[in-house]
């Protein structure tokens, strides 16, 4: 393999960074193995610099890699029946399979990584948003004492969430899905020494487990129903060039005929899971009742190893199976991206250091769900009902984090449970069919929340750890730059028009819209309804924060007052950049998203001109009716709300989020305190113990003194002992 | 009533079995039933008689000689000897007759002899040629093929001195010289355990 | 025997156990079986060692009686390998055994004397030296 990039020949270009598509994850784990293994002996320049240096290498090789796959290869291949069949499309993924992981028996699993859009986009995503939150890092732990491991434990992450993102398999991004969340337990315990602060991190961990079975689950009705776990089919060989794969075609039949026996799917070898998705997405017959079991008779249909070969019963069909194995998948994500039974890790997960819950929980691996229903979408257009349930859960997760937004006094809950309703927006969007724009405003998302997450721990660091909004309060004088971020932050988190989350939430809304407009369903009406009074209390909130923390005056003590600064340049300048993100970074996208995506078009008839501007008219009366409001009561009238003491029966509801984490701390807790301790006293103590390490000391004990009444010392007994046994030798020998 | 010889030598010869094989069986039966070691020495004697006439009866005239000589007149005096050495008072005969200790004994003694009983029941059917040749009245006559050294025409009948001395000098004179090392062996032992040391 | 065949005890055959009564190979070897049991009885049952060794004589005699009887038995079969007096070497084996069977009395009955003087009793039950 030549290492320089052959760039006169788009092939042999395109092949190399295809093979080199490793550094990407390889970078940040080699900055991980750097940071572990020094940790005492590192000075904290050079452990934060070779941390960053790792991200920016990586983002910097993601670029170019993003830049390779976008480039021009198209090739037409001549079929069978004199078509000509479109191989790939303009932009050609770079997919590199690096060697076999597991084979048994007609499982194949392989380590492979691939780029196409999707991932190329969201690793971009990630790598920039997380070498600019490295560089902060540098500034606001510089005073802690375990800064190596903090490097260390960041670069484990991004080489997780990258494994995660570029994976071509499922198998490889639970790889990566369990370890962010692992990452994300070792982060969020960061200090440790402080046990509510470790344990939330086990409360992380535990939920996003209780996901992760769902997900796995997911997996193997995948892998049951079409034998493999793969994405697309197997590229070129690395280091060679080779045709590209062929994308799923169906070709009529020359003969007469029509009905899916005499149609002929062309598909490509060991087809992934989309192609099998795209294939049967074409074939005529109704996908809800068609049985699995099926071929056709010239055998060139080769769905699955399985699909044919394996016996299901018959109420099991195509469409039982795409359902069942969307929701298992739907439910992993529930874990992994806080949606609404499983959320309640989040807002305890603040307990980590500020660049973590930027890093981590804004940008980053709450997104995971949401790129796991984005790559299989074609999956998922084949399940309405997950569909469904997707858009249930997200619009009901995204007005109940909205609803308890509203009365946080901390600063980092405030934007936790923003974040949890923004997932909810996501899922939404996905679950109308609008996967495109739900990547979308993972995307803007990143931009806004992570900086919101910065601009706060530039406020906390300023308030030398104060995150009690009630004792801040006109900063915006002595810290300008972070206001001025913050406040970018803050409205396009709003959906302030032009700014970044303006457009992706504007395209989600209006989606969800049209979907209930086109098949009049109450049901999205409802959740319509829902998510325009989220985003109501989305601007509510938000300028809320933004009205007790810096305006008015100051209620800290004055202490603290000596002591607010503006923050280094160091942790000013992501802020910077993230701001102009937030602010310009819509525009780039907006309503070509689809297309560069290769998504298909959300399947409700989004050219309704009505439903788009209805929509616009609703959402702007929400933004700017919340930011006023907000405005007005905090910014103008500096209330200070005491939600703990309040007797409004909505604020006390909001205040303990309706119940449902006091549901978690005692019912479920308590439940598996008492499964424990009953399984401890009868399987631990009872069993194990008494019955068989007891028992076995016991027995050896009784059978030795038996035993040992052999030895008696009469020659009597001997003698009987001889004759027994030569009695049971003649009974064998004349049994024969 | 007329008798055909054989008929009457066959008859005998059940008769002469009978009475030996009862007063052997009857003997024996004493010997390890008799509480007072003395009566079971004692009853040895008509067992080895028994048994003499059952060798003879068998066409070994030889062995029942020397069956009575050794067993008779040496090992019988010998325990008696030892018996008088010791001179056990009759309270110091402590042997208990109690189920508890005859029971286990008696079962498995039933279950040895009732499991060989009838393997050979099984594999000697009465007309094998083993049993067919058996029962022929004594004397035994046997057929050779080829002269014998020493002999003329004449051929030794069954279990005769001649008879015997062929094969023991010939086939068995290892293992006869190995008996007489065993037994100077077994005379130093007995003489050596059984000095008293002064 | 290749296969044992478990009757009941109703449908047992017994006639066959009257002609044991008769000068036969089968009768023979069934009186030695019954010698041979009430030796072993003997040397399971009794508590003085003299009649442990008097039992074990009385089943080497049982022993010898089997091998007598096969000798009989073997005594016009045809000989094998030109060995005219194969049917004599039973009776030669009860000699060694009779032969040996003097010598183990003759040690046996020295050990008993040797442990009487040292322990004055003859009773297995007392002789638990060894015992654990």
């Amino acid at each position: 393999m030549n290492l320089l990039p052959e760039w006169m020949d788009p092939q042999r270009a395109h092949a190399f960074y295809a093979d080199a598509l490793f550094l990407i994850p390889l970078l940040p784990f080699l900055g991980f193995l750097i940071n572990a293994l020094t940790r005492k002996g590192i000075s904290r320049g050079a452990s934060g610099g070779v941390a960053c240096l790792a991200a920016a290498l990586s983002f910097l090789w993601t670029l170019l890699s993003f830049s390779a796959s976008a480039g021009g290869l198209a090739d037409h291949v001549r079929l069978p029946d004199g078509s000509l069949c479109l191989v790939r499309d303009p932009a050609h993924p770079l997919h590199a399979v690096y060697g076999t992981w597991i084979e048994v028996g007609a499982f194949h699993c392989s380590f492979g990584l691939y780029m196409d859009q999707l991932s190329g986009l969201l690793a971009l995503v990630v790598t920039g948003v997380g070498l600019l939150i490295h560089i902060y890092s540098m500034g606001y732990m510089g005073h802690d004492k375990a800064y190596a491991r903090y490097f260390a434990y960041l670069n484990l992450f991004l080489f997780a969430m990258l494994v995660l993102i570029l994976s071509d398999n499922l198998v490889l991004t639970f790889v990566g899905w369990e370890g962010v969340g692992l990452c994300s337990y070792l982060l969020i315990g960061f200090w440790y020494e402080d046990a509510a602060k470790a344990s939330a991190g086990m409360k992380a961990f535990i939920f996003n487990r209780v996901g992760d079975l769902g997900f796995l689950l997911g997996i193997f009705t995948l892998l049951a129903v079409f034998g493999t776990v793969d994405y697309v089919a197997p590229p070129r060989q690395l280091g060679t060039y080779r045709a590209p794969v062929i994308e799923p075609r169906l070709m009529k039949p020359t003969g007469q005929g029509g009905d899916v026996a005499q149609e002929t799917l062309l598909m490509p070898e060991n087809p992934g899971l989309l192609d099998y998705a795209k294939g049967l997405s074409l074939l005529a017959a109704p996908k809800a009742t068609r049985p699995l079991r099926f071929s056709t008779p010239d055998g060139r249909i080769d769905l699955s190893r399985n699909l044919a070969t394996r016996i299901f019963p018959d109420w099991f069909t195509l469409g039982t199976a795409m359902t069942l194995a969307c929701v298992l998948l739907f439910v992993g994500a529930c874990g992994k991206s806080a949606q609404l039974p499983l959320y309640a890790w989040l807002p305890d997960a603040m307990a980590g250091p500020t660049p973590v819950s930027a890093l981590i929980h804004a940008a980053t691996m709450v997104t995971a769900g949401v790129y796991m229903a984005a790559r299989l979408h074609p999956l998922y257009l084949m399940s309405p009902e997950a569909m469904h349930v997707m858009a249930c859960v997200g619009g009901l997760t995204a007005i109940f984090a909205a609803l308890c937004a509203l009365t946080q006094t901390d600063i980092k809950k405030v934007l936790a449970y923003s974040t949890v309703s923004q997932l909810g927006y996501m899922f939404l969007g996905a679950g109308v069919g609008a996967f495109a724009f739900a990547i979308f405003h993972v995307v803007t998302h990143a931009f806004f929340k992570a900086l919101l997450f910065l601009c706060s721990g530039s406020v906390i660091h300023a308030m030398s750890g104060e995150q009690d909004m009630r004792k801040m309060g006109g900063l915006r004088k002595q810290l300008p730059l972070t206001f001025i971020t913050m406040f970018i932050g803050a409205l396009a988190l709003a959906g302030f028009p032009f700014f970044a989350g303006w457009w992706s939430k504007d395209a989600i809304l209006a989606q969800v819209l049209a979907r209930a407009h086109e098949s009049h369903e109450s049901i999205y009406y409802l959740l319509y309804v829902l998510a325009v009074v989220g985003a109501f209390c989305t601007a509510f909130y938000s300028f809320r924060l933004i009205g007790m923390t810096f305006f008015g005056t100051c209620r800290a003590s004055a202490e603290v007052k000596q002591h607010i600064h503006e923050s280094p340049p160091t942790m000013t300048t992501p802020l910077l950049v993230l701001a102009f993100l937030s602010a310009a970074g819509g525009v780039l996208w907006a309503n070509s998203l689809p297309t560069f995506l290769n998504f298909p078009e959300p399947t409700q008839n989004a050219n309704h001109p009505q439903v788009h501007h209805v929509n616009l008219v609703v959402t702007l009366v929400a933004a700017f009716g919340g930011i006023l409001l907000a405005l007005f009561l905090y910014a103008k009238n500096q209330k200070v709300p005491q939600p703990a003491q309040s007797k409004n029966v909505l604020v006390a509801l909001s205040w303990n989020k309706f119940g449902v984490e006091a549901f978690y701390d005692k019912v479920v807790t308590t439940t598996f305190i008492i499964l424990a301790e009953m399984l401890y006293l009868v399987v631990d103590v009872l069993i194990i113990d008494t019955l068989f390490v007891n028992g076995l000391g016991f027995a050896t004990r009784a059978t030795s003194g038996a035993l040992r009444r052999m030895q008696s010392g009469v020659v009597n007994l001997y003698a009987a002992g001889i004759l027994l046994g030569a009695l049971a030798v003649l009974f064998f020998l004349l049994r024969g | 009533m007329r008798i055909h010889l054989g008929v009457f030598l066959r008859l005998m010869e059940d008769l002469v079995f009978i009475l030996s094989g009862a007063v052997c069986l009857g003997s024996a039966i004493a010997i390890v039933s008799r509480k007072n070691p003395v009566y079971s020495v004692l009853f040895m004697l008509p067992f080895f008689l028994g048994m003499t006439v059952l060798f003879v009866l068998l066409s070994a005239p030889f062995l029942a000689a020397m069956q009575m000589m050794v067993y008779g007149g040496a090992i019988l005096v010998v325990f008696l000897f030892v018996i008088m050495l010791i001179n056990l008072q009759p309270d110091e005969i402590r042997d208990d007759f109690s189920f508890a200790t005859y029971g286990p004994p008696v079962l498995m003694c039933g279950v040895l002899g009732g499991l060989i009983l009838s393997f050979l029941r099984l594999s000697i059917p009465a007309d094998s040629p083993l049993e067919q040749a058996f029962s022929k009245a004594v004397p035994v006559e046997r057929v050779v093929e080829q002269p014998l050294v020493g002999m003329g025409n004449t051929v030794p009948q069954l279990g005769s001195i001649d008879s015997l001395s062929f094969p023991l000098f010939r086939q068995y004179v290892v293992p006869f010289e190995l008996i007489s090392l065993l037994i100077v062996v077994a005379v130093l032992g007995a003489v050596i355990l059984a000095k008293k040391r002064v | 025997m290749n296969e044992v065949h478990f009757v009941t005890l109703a449908e047992a055959d017994f006639s066959w156990l009257p002609s044991l009564f008769s000068f036969r190979l089968l009768s023979c070897l069934a009186l030695a079986t019954a010698i041979f049991s009430i030796g072993a009885w003997g040397v399971l049952a009794r508590r003085n060692i003299l009649v442990m060794l008097i039992s074990v004589e009385l089943m080497l005699n049982a022993v010898m009686l089997c091998f007598v009887s096969f000798s009989r038995a073997l005594v016009n079969l045809p000989a094998p390998n030109g060995n005219a007096f194969a049917a004599e070497g039973g009776q030669i084996f009860a000699l060694f055994i009779i032969a040996v069977a003097a010598a183990e009395a003759a040690v046996g009955l020295a050990i008993v004397m040797a442990y009487f003087r040292n322990r004055q009793t003859v009773d297995t039950r007392d002789i638990q030296a060894l015992k654990h």
